[in-house]
């Protein structure tokens, strides 16, 4: 038995040494999630919070299938949604047929830290931010968003392009700011 | 819509980013959460366990019960010789005793004639013209003894000796009627009474007969002989039922241990953990004991005993251990000078043993105990099932093998003064259902399966980790009645 799975038995059994072993382990990639989501650091601890109660709650259903941080991250990502305020997106207006799809040099944004892109991604106002968060880095698909959030599919195609658009501009900005600063 | 670059650039950097996390602060606001979720799970295993321990032991006694037999093992039949005239009227059923011999006819023979016989078993020669009668499939016996006066009086309702009444054969030209009717007493100038009231259904009813009744009488049913061998030679006790009764047994029990290792302290005891987790195993439990019970007529008992528990366990831990080591002042090497003369160098040569450590023990916590029972026994003749509720206060506790108190040390726990176990533990309780069969009248033999739950645990509070047992087993017993 490898040790995770010895973790995942032993935090099935009511361990709490393993259950803390598994919070210290996981609670770095669950954060990172959470903020994403979150408006701010206190939403985001409180979705942490929430998340690892529903992760211990659930893990004697976890069978083994699949990897267990993927079992975490949708847990956390599920958590994370119920946060979601879906007043922001009532009364949106389909844009799909009027914004395309925008297109920037790689060299503007291939040369930023993860954190310099997670707070540019955060920068997004929230109800773009949290589309392209499904969208782009939890694999959901359009159909999927629109169920979670209960949008129509186009809205969330909208709200994707539009996070697209917003964040390519916030790069070009940095990157020239970036190049102004080198030039004196 | 498939994903360009720009977009999997962000999942990659973003799946793999992490933020840093106070642990320790996010665990204490969590615990309380956690430690709800471990206890319902807790319950609702405890909860799960006592519900298949409870079905399997009504299971058990359901099956037990397909072999408690269907037919009372005591029956009373009319002694043979009597005999009894019955007639319809219009107050019901008047049953006369008749003396009828094989010659005989009149009612005045003495008693010294007619002593009972099983061997006379004459039917009646005085058919019965009417159409009702007693029940049937049913006789009646009386231990009657063998004076001419005698008096047999037998309570209505507290007697709980089935009268078994037998059923006439068709030759007899007696019918059946589809139900009983109860006889009102009746005196004839013969003097031959009887007051007999005799239900179709209800097999505990009792013969009264008077005093004024003649011995020598056959009964007007016939009797089957074979009910003979059957029958008790016991005369019927007809006494009321003690209120209590009074039983000492001896019991004798095997069962499977569950234990519970946990932390006490968070960090600490890490690594004491982790050993004796990985190189204990829980083994049997061995109960033995004395008990005495009193048991009310209403089938609620009380008992108290002493009884002793051995709890068996396996220590095994099998390692290697290099110690390193040197030794002073050792040849370790020579040197030449430029004039060709040799000289010794000295210094610490190294000495490294492996040792192969390899423990394995049988560890043995030995409990002795008082335990107090509240039960209640259903007794089904021959039979009994019993369900009791003890509790259990412990006297002693000494243990006695080694447990891991490093990677390379073992404790020995037998030394009384021990930092690692308690000499008297608390209290525990157990939850019993029993059958049980009476293969003398005094002596009953008894199988019973139990569960033990022992809320606290047999280590120290200075020491790291708490340890707990709960078992579940089987006992059998030997029980003497007074």
């Amino acid at each position: 038995m490898s040790n995770e799975q010895t973790l995942i038995v032993n935090c099935q059994k009511g361990d709490k040494r393993a259950q803390y072993l598994l919070v210290k382990q996981y609670s770095s990639m669950m954060m990172s999630i959470c903020r994403r989501y979150a408006r701010d650091t206190d939403m985001a601890n409180d979705m942490l919070q929430e998340s690892l109660i529903l992760v211990f709650r659930h893990i004697e259903k976890f069978e083994g299938k699949g990897s267990f941080e993927g079992w975490i991250r949708k847990i956390t990502v599920r958590a994370s949604l119920q946060w979601v305020d879906k007043k922001w997106y009532r009364n949106e207006k389909n844009l799909v047929g009027m914004l395309p799809e925008t297109e920037i040099n790689s060299d503007v944004f291939i040369h930023h830290d993860a954190d310099i892109i997670m707070e540019m991604v955060n920068s997004l106002p929230d109800k773009y931010k949290v589309v392209f968060n499904l969208y782009v880095v939890d694999d959901y698909n359009h159909a999927e968003i629109a169920e979670e959030l209960d949008i129509k599919e186009a809205t969330s195609r909208s709200h994707l392009l539009r996070a697209r658009k917003m964040l390519q501009d916030k790069y070009l900005t940095l990157y020239k700011n970036e190049n102004i600063k080198k030039a004196f | 819509m498939k994903k360009d670059f720009f977009y999997k650039w962000h999942q990659s950097s973003l799946t793999k980013h992490s933020t840093e996390v106070d642990v320790d602060l996010l665990w204490a606001a969590i615990e309380p959460a956690v430690d709800e979720i471990n206890n319902k799970r807790k319950r609702r295993r405890g909860f799960f366990f006592f519900l298949s321990f409870v079905c399997v032991s009504v299971i058990s006694i359901g099956f037990i019960s397909l072999f408690i037999p269907t037919t009372s093992p005591y029956s009373a039949r009319m002694s043979s010789d009597r005999n009894m005239k019955v007639y319809d009227s219009k107050q019901g059923i008047q049953i006369d005793a008749i003396s009828i011999d094989n010659n005989k006819s009149t009612a005045d023979k003495t008693a010294a004639d007619a002593l009972p016989s099983s061997s006379n078993t004459q039917t009646s020669s005085n058919t019965v013209s009417s159409s009702s009668i007693i029940s049937p499939a049913k006789t009646v016996r009386n231990d009657y003894p063998k004076e001419k006066t005698s008096k047999h009086f037998r309570s209505l309702s507290t007697s709980k000796v089935p009268v078994k009444i037998y059923e006439p054969t068709p030759n007899e030209k007696l019918s059946v009627a589809a139900k009983s009717a109860s006889v009102k007493t009746t005196i004839n100038n013969e003097g031959a009474i009887s007051d007999i009231i005799i239900s179709n259904d209800d097999i505990r009813k009792a013969l009264v007969v008077t005093d004024r009744l003649p011995i020598d009488f056959n009964p007007f049913l016939r009797i089957d002989p074979a009910d003979d061998k059957k029958l008790p030679t016991a005369a019927i006790d007809i006494e009321s039922a003690p209120k209590f009764t009074f039983s000492v047994g001896v019991y004798s029990g095997l069962a499977f241990a569950q234990k519970t290792l946990e932390q006490k302290f968070s960090t600490d005891s890490d690594e004491v953990f982790i050993l004796r987790e990985g190189t204990e195993s829980s083994l049997e439990v061995w109960t033995n004991g004395v008990t005495g019970k009193a048991k009310h007529k209403s089938g609620l008992s009380l008992a108290a005993g002493v009884q002793y528990v051995k709890i068996a366990e396996r220590m095994q831990y099998d390692t290697d251990y290099l110690l390193m080591d040197s030794i002073a002042n050792q040849v370790i090497g020579y040197s030449n000078n430029l004039l060709g003369s040799r000289s010794t160098i000295y210094g610490f040569e190294p000495n490294n043993t492996l040792f192969d450590l390899e423990y394995n023990f049988y560890n043995n916590y030995h409990l002795l105990e008082i335990p107090i029972s509240i039960g209640y026994q259903k007794q089904l003749e021959n039979w009994n099932l019993c369900a009791r509720a003890s509790y259990i206060q412990n006297i002693s506790l000494r243990t006695k093998g080694r447990i891991l108190s490093s990677p390379y040390q073992a404790i020995d726990i037998s030394k009384s003064d021990s930092e690692v176990f308690k000499s008297k533990l608390s209290s525990s309780y157990e939850l019993g259902f029993s059958t049980g069969y009476r293969i003398t009248p005094n002596v009953a033999l008894a199988v019973e399966a139990f569960y033990r739950y022992m809320p606290g645990s047999v280590t120290t509070d200075s020491y790291g980790l708490t340890q707990k047992y709960n078992w579940t087993g089987l006992n059998a017993s030997l029980n003497y009645l007074f």
